[in-house]
C-alpha cells in the first residue's frame, strides 16, 4: 500500500518544484498570454519581443509542444537577426529544455552547450546559471541525480554572486528534490528549509506554501509523521491566506495520506472530505482521482468494502479522464519518435507486445477468483499494475535505448581506431613538401584533392555499420592509388570480386593492405604486387590479401609478433560473428601464411555471409 | 566573362577559391566577395552576378539566409561546404551544384562547365524553391525533389512517388498519376533522399511509398500497389516490413 502512495507523490511533487511541466492553463496565465501576444505584435524594441516569445514558449510547454517549439525557433531567429548574444543564449536555453521534454537529450545538450558558450563569451552570469539549472533538470529526469546536483550547485554559485535570491531559493528546492529521490531525507529537509527561509524573506507566500509541502513530504518519507503533519498544517494556513484552492486541496490530500499511513482513518476521512469540496469546485480531474483513491483506501482500512467499491468506481472514472489527457500527449510524442527513430520503435513494439500478453494473463486469473469485495480490490490492483507496467515499460525502453547507443558508440570507436595509421598521413605530407619545393602547382593541388577525398571516405565509412563489397573496393582503390603515388611505378595492385553482392563491416581490409605495403612491399626492391580477392567459401565470405614482399621473417612484422592493427581487426571480426549469432566454435577467423617461392605474405579472413536483401 | 562573387566566412578560403578560378577557369571573373550573409545580400544587389559561390555555413548564419532574400533569382549558385550534414542532403535533393572543401580544381572546372551549359533560369529558380521548401520543414524526409532526367529536370512532390525501380544505373520513377520518369541517379541515391516513415527500401531493385500499398500477400511476400503492380519484399526485409504495420 505504501508503494501506491509513493507513486502518487512522485507524480505530484516535481510539478510544484519545476514550474509546471503538465499543469493546465490557469486564469492568470491566460491573462499573461494575452499581454505577451500584445508585446510581440507591438512595434517595441526587439529585446522585449524576444523575451516575450521565450516566455510564451515556456507557457505552452506541455500544453502545445509544437507551438512551444515554433515560438522557441522564432526567438532564435529573431535574436540572431538582432545580433544579440544574450537573447540568443536564452532562446537556445529554451530550445534545449524543449528538446529535453521531447526526449531528445542529445539535441538538448547541443543547445545548452551553445548557450553556455555564448554566455561565457559575454560573461553573463545569470544566463550561465539559467542554463546550468536546466541541464540539472534534464539530468534529474534522466534519474542521473549526481549530475543533476552538480549542475544545480554550479547554478547556485553563480546566482549567489549575482544576488538573485529568488532563483537561489528555487535551486535549493530542486536540490532538496534530488536528495529526496536519493532517499537522503535529512539532507532534503535541510535544502528545503534553506529555500523556505529565503522565500520567507521575500514574502512570496504562494511558493512558501509549496516549500512547506515539500518539507512535509520529506518528513512523511522519513516516517516522522508528527513533523509531517505540522508542516502540512502550516502550508494549509498559508494556502487559505493566499486563496490558492488547488494547492489547498492538494494539502488536504497530503494530510489525509499522512493520517492513512498512521492508520487513523477517521482523521484521514475528514481531510479527504475537505479536499473533495475544493476539487469539485475546481473541476480538477487529477485532484478528484487522488481524492477518490484515498477515500477508497480509507474505507478498505475501515472495513467498509461496499463504500470502498463505490469510491474505486469514481476513482476509475477520473483516472480515465486524466489518462486520456496524458495519452493524447503521449501519442503526439510517440509520433515524433516514430518519424525519427525506426529502430527505437521496433524495440518498443516488442516490449508493448510482451507486456500486453503478461497483463492479459494476470487479469484473467484475478477475474476468476472474485466476490464483490474482491472485485473492488481486483480492479484496483489491475489499474495499479497498469500504472506500474507503464513505468516499467518506459524504464526498460530507456535502458535499451542507452545500451543501443553505447554499443553503437563502442563499435564506432573500434572502427575509428582501426583507421589508417598516422604514419601514412605523414608520408603523404612529406610528398606534398616535395611538390611545393619543386613549385609543381598542379601536382600539389591534385595531391591535396585526392588526400581529402580519401580522408572524407575514411570518415564516412567509419560512421557506417556495414558497407557493400563494391563500396569497400572503391575505398581500397582510393587508398592504394595513393600508396602507388608514394611507392612509384614499381608498385601495382589488383582487386577482384567473384561477383558477390554482400555486406561487410567497414575498415577491416585497409589495415591489412597497409600492413602488407608497410612491412612487406616498401622494404622490397623490384616489382611489388598487392592482390586482394573477395570470394565465397563454405558459407563464409573469404577475403585474401596477398603480397610478394620480403615476408615476415625479414620484415618488421616477425612471426609471433602481433601487430596492434591485426589485433583490432581480429577483435572486430569476432564481434561480428557473435552479432550474427555464431557461437565461439570458430576459433580464429584470420590466418597469416608465409609464402616462400616467391616470398611474400598472405592474410585470409572469413566473415559471416551477410546480404542486404 | 562570367560575373561571379564569393560569399564565404573564411578569408583564406576566399583567396584560395579566387586563385583557383583565376588559374583554372579564366572565363570566370570574380567581381567581389563577402564574409557575412548581410554583406552578401548587399553585394548581390550591387554586382548583379551570374554565379555565386556560396558557403553553406556562414558563422551563425547560413548561405540559405542569403538566397531567401531573392525569391526570383537571376543568378545561379554553386554551394561550397566542408562536411556532409542535413543541409547537404537537402542540396542533393534540389540538384543544385556543390563543391566539397578543400575545393578540387578538377571538380571546380566541372561545376563551372555545367553552369555554362545550363541556360534555363526558370529551372534554376525551381531548384532553389525545392531547396528552401525542404529546409523549411522539420521532418527527416523531404517534401520535394528535383530529378535529373535525360532532357533536363523534373520537379516532383515526394508524396506523388508511388515506387522507384532500379534499372542498371538508372532509376524508373512511377508516380501516382501513372507517369514514368527515367532518372540518371541510381536507386541508392534515391534511398538517401526518400526515407522513413513514408518510404521503404523493400528490395534490391525497389523503394516503395507505404501510402500506396493496397494489399500484402503474406505467403508470397508480395505487395500490391494501388495501380495493381506487384512488388516483391526481399526475404531479409520482410520482418522489418511487417513491423511497420504492427503499429496500425
Amino acid at each position: 500500500m505504501d508503494y501506491r502512495l509513493t507513486i502518487r507523490w512522485a507524480l505530484v511533487v516535481p510539478f510544484w518544484v519545476l514550474s509546471g511541466l503538465l499543469t493546465p492553463l490557469f486564469a492568470q496565465e491566460k491573462e499573461k498570454l494575452d499581454s505577451l501576444n500584445l508585446v510581440i505584435n507591438s512595434s517595441g524594441p526587439d529585446s522585449a519581443k524576444i523575451s516575450a516569445l521565450i516566455e510564451l514558449s515556456r507557457i505552452y510547454t506541455g500544453i502545445d509542444d509544437d507551438k512551444a517549439f515554433l515560438l522557441a525557433k522564432t526567438s532564435i531567429q529573431k535574436s540572431t537577426e538582432a545580433g544579440s548574444s544574450k537573447w540568443l543564449g536564452f532562446a537556445l536555453n529554451r530550445m534545449g529544455t524543449l528538446y529535453d521534454v521531447k526526449g531528445k537529450p542529445d539535441s538538448a545538450t547541443a543547445c545548452f552547450i551553445k548557450a553556455l558558450t555564448l554566455f561565457e563569451e559575454i560573461r553573463n552570469l545569470s544566463g550561465l546559471a539559467a542554463v546550468y539549472q536546466n541541464i540539472g533538470v534534464m539530468h534529474y529526469y534522466q534519474k542521473d541525480f549526481d549530475k543533476a546536483f552538480e549542475n544545480y550547485q554550479k547554478a547556485l554559485t553563480l546566482r549567489s554572486k549575482t544576488g538573485e535570491v529568488n532563483y537561489v531559493a528555487q535551486l535549493y528546492n530542486n536540490m532538496g528534490g534530488v536528495m529526496r529521490r536519493k532517499k537522503e531525507y535529512d539532507s532534503a529537509i535541510v535544502y528545503y528549509q534553506r529555500a523556505l527561509e529565503i522565500k520567507r524573506g521575500l514574502k512570496d507566500k504562494q511558493s512558501l506554501a509549496s516549500s512547506l509541502m515539500n518539507i512535509s513530504v520529506a518528513y512523511q518519507y522519513k516516517r516522522d509523521f508528527n513533523s509531517a503533519i505540522d508542516y502540512m498544517n502550516r502550508a494549509i494556513a498559508l494556502c487559505k491566506e493566499t486563496g490558492n484552492d488547488y494547492d489547498l486541496s492538494s494539502c488536504h490530500i497530503g494530510l489525509g495520506e499522512i493520517y492513512l499511513k498512521m492508520r487513523k482513518t477517521k482523521e484521514a476521512k475528514e481531510q479527504t472530505a475537505l479536499a473533495l469540496a475544493l476539487a469539485q469546485k475546481l473541476k480538477s480531474n487529477e485532484l478528484l482521482l487522488n481524492i477518490y483513491e484515498e477515500m477508497a483506501l480509507c474505507d478498505t482500512l475501515a472495513g467498509d468494502h461496499k463504500s470502498a467499491f463505490l469510491n474505486y468506481v469514481d476513482a476509475m472514472y477520473y483516472k480515465d479522464q486524466v489518462y486520456s489527457e496524458e495519452k493524447t500527449k503521449a501519442i503526439t510524442r510517440l509520433q515524433t519518435f516514430y518519424e525519427t527513430e525506426k529502430k527505437d520503435k521496433e524495440i518498443r513494439l516488442l516490449n508493448i507486445d510482451n507486456e500486453a500478453k503478461d497483463r492479459e494473463k494476470k487479469f484473467l486469473v484475478i477475474i476468476l477468483s472474485l466476490s464483490l469485495v474482491l472485485l473492488a480490490i481486483a480492479l484496483w490492483a489491475f489499474f495499479n499494475k497498469q500504472k506500474h507496467n507503464r513505468v516499467l515499460t518506459l524504464q526498460k525502453k530507456e535502458i535499451e535505448n542507452k545500451t543501443g547507443q553505447l554499443k553503437a558508440q563502442a563499435a564506432q570507436i573500434a572502427r575509428l581506431s582501426s583507421q589508417m595509421n598516422p604514419h601514412f598521413l605523414f608520408n603523404a605530407l612529406n610528398s606534398l613538401q616535395k611538390f611545393v619545393l619543386n613549385k609543381d602547382e598542379t601536382s600539389t593541388l591534385s595531391y591535396i584533392g585526392d588526400l581529402s577525398k580519401l580522408m572524407r571516405a575514411t570518415l564516412n565509412n567509419s560512421t557506417k555499420e556495414y558497407i557493400s563489397i563494391a563500396e569497400e573496393i572503391a575505398y581500397l582503390e582510393l587508398y592504394l592509388s595513393f600508396e602507388q603515388k608514394l611507392l612509384g611505378a614499381e608498385f601495382s595492385f589488383k582487386i577482384e570480386n567473384a561477383g558477390l553482392d554482400l555486406l561487410l563491416p567497414p575498415m577491416l581490409i585497409q589495415p591489412l593492405a597497409e600492413n602488407a605495403v608497410k612491412h612487406g612491399l616498401a622494404p622490397k626492391q623490384g616489382k611489388k604486387y598487392l592482390l586482394i580477392f573477395f570470394e565465397k567459401e563454405n558459407e563464409f565470405l573469404k577475403i585474401t590479401v596477398r603480397d610478394n614482399g620480403v615476408g615476415r621473417s625479414r620484415g618488421a612484422d616477425k612471426p609471433g609478433h602481433h601487430s596492434v592493427a591485426l589485433g583490432v581487426v581480429q577483435e572486430r571480426i569476432h564481434a561480428e560473428f557473435t552479432k550474427q549469432g555464431f557461437s565461439d566454435t570458430v576459433p580464429s577467423h584470420i590466418h597469416i601464411h608465409d609464402l616462400t617461392d616467391p616470398t611474400g605474405t598472405e592474410v585470409t579472413l572469413h566473415l559471416p555471409l551477410l546480404d542486404e536483401f | 566573362m562570367i560575373n561571379a562573387i564569393i560569399i564565404e566566412d573564411d578569408k583564406n578560403n576566399i583567396e584560395v577559391l579566387r586563385a583557383l578560378l583565376e588559374k583554372f577557369c579564366p572565363e570566370v571573373s570574380v567581381t567581389g566577395s563577402a564574409l557575412t550573409a548581410g554583406d552578401g545580400v548587399q553585394l548581390i544587389k550591387a554586382n548583379q552576378p551570374d554565379l555565386i559561390f556560396l558557403d553553406v555555413e556562414l558563422g551563425n548564419e547560413t548561405g540559405f539566409d542569403v538566397i531567401k532574400n531573392f525569391p526570383s533569382a537571376a543568378f545561379k549558385i554553386i554551394f561550397t561546404t566542408a562536411h556532409e550534414q542535413y543541409a547537404f542532403k537537402a542540396i542533393k535533393a534540389s540538384c543544385i551544384e556543390y563543391l566539397l572543401k578543400p575545393v578540387n580544381y578538377r571538380e571546380l572546372q566541372e561545376a563551372v562547365k555545367k553552369f555554362a551549359s545550363q541556360k534555363n533560369l526558370s529551372v534554376n529558380q525551381k531548384k532553389i524553391e525545392v531547396l528552401l521548401d525542404n529546409l523549411g520543414n522539420t521532418n527527416s524526409a523531404f517534401n520535394k525533389l528535383a530529378i535529373p532526367t535525360s532532357d533536363g529536370y523534373a520537379f516532383l512532390n515526394a508524396s506523388e512517388i508511388m515506387y522507384c525501380q532500379a534499372d542498371l544505373n538508372y532509376t524508373l520513377i512511377h508516380t501516382s498519376k501513372n507517369e514514368r520518369l527515367v532518372s540518371s541517379k541510381n536507386l541508392k541515391e534515391f534511398e538517401e533522399l526518400l526515407s522513413a516513415p513514408v518510404f521503404f527500401r523493400c528490395h534490391k531493385s525497389y523503394i516503395i511509398n507505404l501510402n500506396y500499398i493496397k494489399k500484402f500477400n503474406r505467403a508470397d511476400s508480395v505487395v500490391y500497389m494501388t495501380n495493381e503492380t506487384a512488388i516483391d519484399i526481399a526475404v531479409r526485409k520482410k520482418e522489418e516490413f511487417l513491423k511497420l504495420f504492427e503499429k496500425f
